[in-house]
């Protein structure tokens, strides 16, 4: 399973094979497996969004239309288990296969064979997840955070057990690759301090990764033996604590929200100095910010936990953890500002998704800010506001900045300009229905209206009516996305250059468009003008 | 990881020196890149190293998990 990166001798200037099978299924090439990782995202992103779909069109008017209650909590239950980890969990991780060995001029992972295998647990664990949807007792139900006692209902558990065991050693080997390949395989000259922010930011999110999925497969190991082997760690009647659980699973938790954005902080990091042809402002302070809010990240779990009952000393000492992250978070919004500053701009797709993400992003922050502060939680708690909060931070957030990165670097992967007329409309049908979709949510939770349930008062009719018109367009953008790759991939006649962006930096586009099958077999000699970063005194 | 680092070359060298060199990278400096077996063999014990290392602990943190449940259960 070590066998690390460089190629064996034999295969050296080979192509990539021509039998599909051996091509995809047994690859161990980064680019390949990160494409794989990528198409694999963008399937589970439109199966989550069809769960989605059925959620706001059940919601689009108070009273039961169309799905049974159980159905409605399967779906949200499975979209949240989808959207994470199968849409934007793989997404980052098919975006640092494809480019970190490019930006740091390696070969490939350090562990070829073992990404391989990453990958492919993959479609197992969600073959496996989604088939619960046809058990004779249904899938689970019991919302993503699988919080006991109601989790324990129904035997769809055991299986979510594996399918999350699954995805949590497929996270867990990825991060092991990606740290092996960032700290063994910089090509000489490639210090760490001269790495992209978007490799800076994987590296720590790895790290996150080590340190929390190991816990959330204590967390759903325990939820198995209580159900199957008589033990009771969360049942209070043998002396368990529900709570306890709570504990343990936002422990894992609230990292693995900073999981899904951390890459996408470096991914905008990426994107904006090229669009404005300006470094990045203060790119130590960027990446010290990452390792701050990763590490804040540690000590505010219970701030998902306002509500049962914490003593006043946790809720306060977790209050102000929280209200902490502001900081490193507003180093990073103010320094993506201060490199647009002065800079010449242009707008090209990557760009526009770019700044909204900053945007959009900021807007869930603030929101987050206001569900830190611990006696307004009691308010807010579990009410639509913190389902429009988490998804302006995952959606105009962790999914912008990927389909940002996705058309940076699509010249690059496909040897083809994307159309940038269909990438704009693509870009302002999201942008303003999202916003027609998530910006009413906070009303509706800041009237009263709770999260996870099917039918409502009548006094929530209108936006309710508003956000799932939203949800349907949004939802339909997404296709002119799927268009705009297709065509990209297998249409456009547009030849890219070497180095597709005229402000843009970094070794990765001292490669040819599209990036051969092999690149850095031979570590380059690196000149510190080509990178980004390559003098920093910042 | 490389215990004997190499004398710095430049200046930009000592700067940096202390900031995570790749291994190898030392060494192919030194030999003008002309050395791909000695780049590609500290790569491949410092991956596996690091591998091993990552994944121990990752491994602890899963029994430190479950002993947490145990002993507040
Ligand atoms: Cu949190």
């Amino acid at each position: 399973m070590a066998h690390a990166a460089t190629h064996d001798h034999h295969d050296d200037h080979h192509g990539a094979p021509s039998n599909f099978f051996v091509r995809w299924c047994m690859s161990t090439n980064h680019k390949d497996i990160g494409t794989l990782y990528l198409v694999f995202s963008l399937l589970m992103f439109f199966i989550g969004g069809s769960f989605a779909m059925v959620i706001r069109a059940e919601l689009f008017k108070p009273g039961m239309q169309l799905v049974q209650p159980y159905f409605f909590n399967e779906m949200t239950t499975m979209h949240a288990l989808v959207m994470i980890f199968g849409a934007v969990m793989p997404a980052f991780v098919g975006l640092g296969n494809w480019m970190i060995p490019l930006m740091i001029g390696a070969p490939d992972m350090a562990l070829p064979r073992m990404n391989n295998l990453s990958f492919w647990i993959l479609p197992f664990a969600f073959a496996l997840l989604l088939s619960t949807l046809f058990l004779p007792g249904g899938g689970p139900a019991g919302g993503w955070t699988m919080y006991p006692p109601l989790s324990m209902q129904g035997e769809s558990l055991a299986y979510v057990v594996f399918a999350v065991h699954l995805m949590g050693i497929s996270s867990i080997m990825g991060a092991i690759n990606i740290i092996a390949t960032i700290l063994n395989m910089r090509a000489p000259g490639m210090d760490l301090l001269k790495m992209p922010v978007f490799v800076w930011s994987w590296l720590i999110t790895a790290f996150l990764l080590i340190a929390v999925m190991p816990v959330l497969a204590g967390a759903v190991t325990m939820l198995l033996t209580d159900k199957y082997f008589g033990t009771s760690f969360f049942n209070a009647a043998g002396g368990g604590d529900p709570v306890l659980f709570q504990h343990i699973f936002w422990f894992f938790g609230h990292p693995e929200v900073y999981i899904m954005i951390l890459p996408a902080f470096g991914l905008v990091s990426e994107i904006i100095p090229t669009f404005a042809r300006k470094p990045i402002f203060g790119y130590k302070a960027m990446v010290f910010a990452i390792a701050s809010i990763a590490f804040l990240s540690f000590i505010v779990w219970a701030h998902h936990m306002f509500a049962v009952g914490l003593p006043l000393g946790g809720e306060i000492f977790f209050m102000y953890a929280t209200m902490l992250i502001a900081v490193p978070t507003g180093v990073k919004v103010f320094n993506w500002v201060s490199t647009m500053w002065g800079g010449s701009m242009t707008f090209e797709t990557p760009m526009l998704f770019a700044i909204a993400f900053v945007i959009l992003f900021t807007i869930g922050g603030f929101s987050g800010l206001m569900l830190a502060l611990a006696p307004a939680d009691f308010q807010y708690h579990d009410s639509y506001f913190v389902v429009a909060h988490f998804h302006y931070v995952l959606v105009t957030g962790a999914v912008f900045a990927i389909i940002a990165g996705t058309y940076y670097w699509l010249p690059k992967w496909t040897g083809h300009m994307y159309s940038e007329t269909w990438g704009k409309i693509h870009f302002w049908n999201s942008v303003v229905w999202v916003n027609v979709l998530f910006f009413p949510q906070h009303f509706l939770g800041l009237a009263g209206m709770p999260r996870r349930i099917p039918d409502y008062n009548v006094a929530f009719a209108n936006f309710n009516m508003i956000s799932s018109i939203g949800g349907f367009l949004f939802g339909a953008s997404q296709l002119i996305f799927v268009g705009v790759i297709v065509h990209a991939v297998w249409f456009s006649k547009k030849k890219a250059p070497d180095r597709a962006w005229e402000g843009a930096k970094g070794l990765e586009w001292t490669v040819p468009s599209p990036a051969p099958f092999h690149t850095f077999e031979v570590p380059p000699v690196i000149h510190d003008e080509e990178l980004a970063h390559g003098h920093v005194e910042d | 990881m490389t215990k004997n680092w190499p004398t710095a070359t430049s200046k930009i060298e000592t700067l940096h020196d202390r900031s995570g060199l790749a291994p190898g990278r030392a060494e192919a400096k030194r030999m003008k890149q002309t050395s791909r077996p000695v780049i590609e063999e500290a790569r491949k014990k410092g991956a596996r190293r690091t591998a091993m290392v990552v994944g121990a602990i990752a491994f602890a943190i899963f029994l430190l998990s479950l002993l947490q449940g145990l002993r507040y259960s």
